[in-house]
């Protein structure tokens, strides 16, 4: 197992795609902080219309907006969608899969090392946006101060946000095993990440069934523990949905891989 | 002897329509195995189901006596089909990933390996930029990290130019004699396999029909002199006085194989039907090794 992590690290630090999808979800953060400067300081809107947009005017210090990282987690799932099919999908495409699986090492452990390496992908992606996010924030705005209270249950929501996009990473590796193909594999994973959670707001407005479908979604999900003072009980929700997710796309993606003819 | 493949009734169907058809396969340590049969033939499928890409409908298979093959096949190296390399890294990159996957902590075997296959001077080019003839070498150079005991290599010489060919073939033999790898190499390039293999195994339409050493291929494509006569005895007593010991063998009783006079067959007949016995044919017959092959292969297909 630990050569096949090593083989997949040294692929991913290898790989352009890994720095450039960062790098667009790093200056997004940091130009969605000055467009947000620039909206308050010249008065654009008013600071009513500006609350209701989500905008907490009165403080707007980097420590405030900490928990509001993954409020836009449309983009954020939408680059790890491309990175992680075109990572999976690359060993397919030129068909450097057939090194590793000849290589008598069981199924399994291949599938579970090229998952390991994308949830570290998320990792590194959600810790890189929290740490842009504070100094841009600070910089344009203010530092403020992190309270005691604040950090437990900042801590609680990276980790929350860590299982969601473990969650959907294992969804795209998924999707992107099934695919091999990695236009396929980025259209579908961009399709799921974009479009999934407006189809179900609209299925919540339009169905008569008393089930919110969109508490069960995981980018809608995540955008929901977007904030301070979760009310009780989210987390545990948001937990158990992703902890399902990573489950079923895991034991998914191992039967898949376990049974399948390597014919690239 | 040490067999390191051997399969028992190997099967593959796709849909139910079989690729590879019971097939029997045996493979010695040290050998040159050639593995020959047209396009779609099964040879392919039978790789890869012995590398583990594929996984048998039924029969069974063991790698150096052994039915653990996962734990087997970490000594096999293998080339099923295209080079299989990250288009954008470097050679030395493509080396280090495999490196890593089989766990070899022996950096330095890259440079070395790199430079058997001369491609040691490549830098940074990337491999998408490399020759077909290039990305070949770096394949077997790739197959080669972890020194393994057996290497398959399929089709290796598909859209080499001569020269490429020869290059491959030098490195084949290198390896085999100097550090007893066992070569399995799948081609329809006949002319080519017979140049380096030392056992050959025929495969045709998913069924393996023959195995055989380079030796009998030899043997089967020898030049003689056919005599078919319903007097063997006598005709075998005048070989003896007029030939050299050994030079002539009985196929069966109405045939004799006569390995001398090539360049003169009418003085045997002559000294057979002088000495008042008669034969019903007396031809020169042998071919190349590619007339064998296709003769043996439009044989198969005509049953």
């Amino acid at each position: 197992m630990n050569n096949l992590l090593s083989a997949d690290f040294f692929k991913l630090f290898r790989r352009k795609s890994f720095y450039i999808c960062l790098a667009i979800l790093l200056v997004l953060i940091v130009i969605s902080a000055i467009a947000t400067k620039t909206l308050i300081n010249t008065e654009a809107l008013p600071a009513d219309q500006l609350e209701s947009m989500g905008f907490n005017i009165s403080d707007m210090s980097a420590a405030n907006q900490l928990a509001a990282t993954f409020a836009d987690s449309d983009t954020f799932s939408l680059l790890m969608a491309i990175f992680v099919s075109l990572f999976i999908c690359t060993d397919y495409s030129s068909g450097a899969i057939k090194n590793t699986c000849s290589r008598g090492y069981s199924r399994w452990k291949i599938y579970l090392s090229k998952l390991t390496t994308a949830w570290f992908v998320a990792a590194v992606y959600i810790v890189s946006s929290i740490i842009v996010r504070y100094l841009a924030y600070g910089s344009l705005f203010e530092y403020g101060t992190i309270t005691s209270g604040m950090m437990t249950e900042f801590l609680m929501i990276c980790g929350a946000e860590l299982l969601i996009f473990m969650a959907l990473s294992s969804i795209f590796v998924f999707i992107s095993t099934l695919a091999k193909n990695p236009g396929i594999a980025i259209a579908v994973n961009v399709s799921l990440s974009m479009f999934v959670a407006l189809i179900l707001q609209l299925l919540d407005m339009f169905s008569k069934l008393d089930v919110n479908f969109s508490k069960y979604w995981l980018v809608s999900i995540s955008a929901e523990i977007s904030h301070f003072d979760i009310a009780e009980g989210v987390i545990v929700r948001v937990l158990m949905v992703s902890a399902a997710y990573i489950v079923a796309f895991m034991t998914f993606g191992f039967s898949l891989f376990q049974n399948e003819d390597i014919k690239v | 002897m040490e067999y390191v493949l051997k399969t028992t009734q190997l099967s593959k169907l796709f849909s139910g329509v079989p690729a590879v058809n019971r097939a029997n396969m045996n493979v010695k340590r040290g050998d040159i195995y050639g593995f020959i049969g047209r396009n779609g033939a099964g040879k392919t499928t039978m790789l890869r189901m012995v590398v583990g890409l594929a996984s048998p409908t039924s029969g069974e298979m063991e790698l150096f006596g052994s039915k653990d093959l996962n734990t087997q096949r970490a000594r096999f190296g293998s080339i099923i089909e295209a080079p299989a390399l990250y288009p954008f890294m470097t050679a030395k990159d493509n080396m280090e990933v495999q490196r890593r996957l089989i766990g070899n902590p022996q950096k330095d075997e890259i440079k070395q390996l790199l430079k058997t296959v001369g491609l040691d001077d490549t830098g940074n080019k990337k491999v998408r930029n490399f020759s077909l003839g290039m990305k070949q070498r770096l394949s077997i150079a790739l197959a080669l990290l972890g020194k393994p005991d057996v290497l398959i290599l399929d089709e290796p010489t598909n859209g080499l130019d001569p020269m490429g060919i020869m290059e491959i073939r030098e490195l084949v033999t290198k390896l085999n004699r100097e550090n007893g790898i066992t070569f399995i190499i799948s081609s329809h390039i006949l002319g080519e396999l017979s140049k380096m293999a030392t056992n050959y195994g025929i495969i045709n339409k998913g069924i393996l029909v023959e195995e055989f050493s380079s030796e009998q291929l030899e043997e089967r494509c020898k030049k003689c002199i056919l005599i078919k006569t319903p007097k063997c005895p006598e005709v075998t007593v005048i070989l003896d006085e007029i030939a050299a010991p050994g030079s002539y063998e009985v196929v069966d009783g109405n045939t004799i194989r006569l390995y001398q006079y090539m360049d003169n067959p009418s003085y045997v007949n002559q000294e057979i039907t002088r000495r008042g016995v008669y034969v019903d044919a007396i031809s020169v017959e042998g071919q190349d090794l590619e007339g064998y092959f296709m003769d043996l292969m439009g044989g198969i297909d005509r049953e």
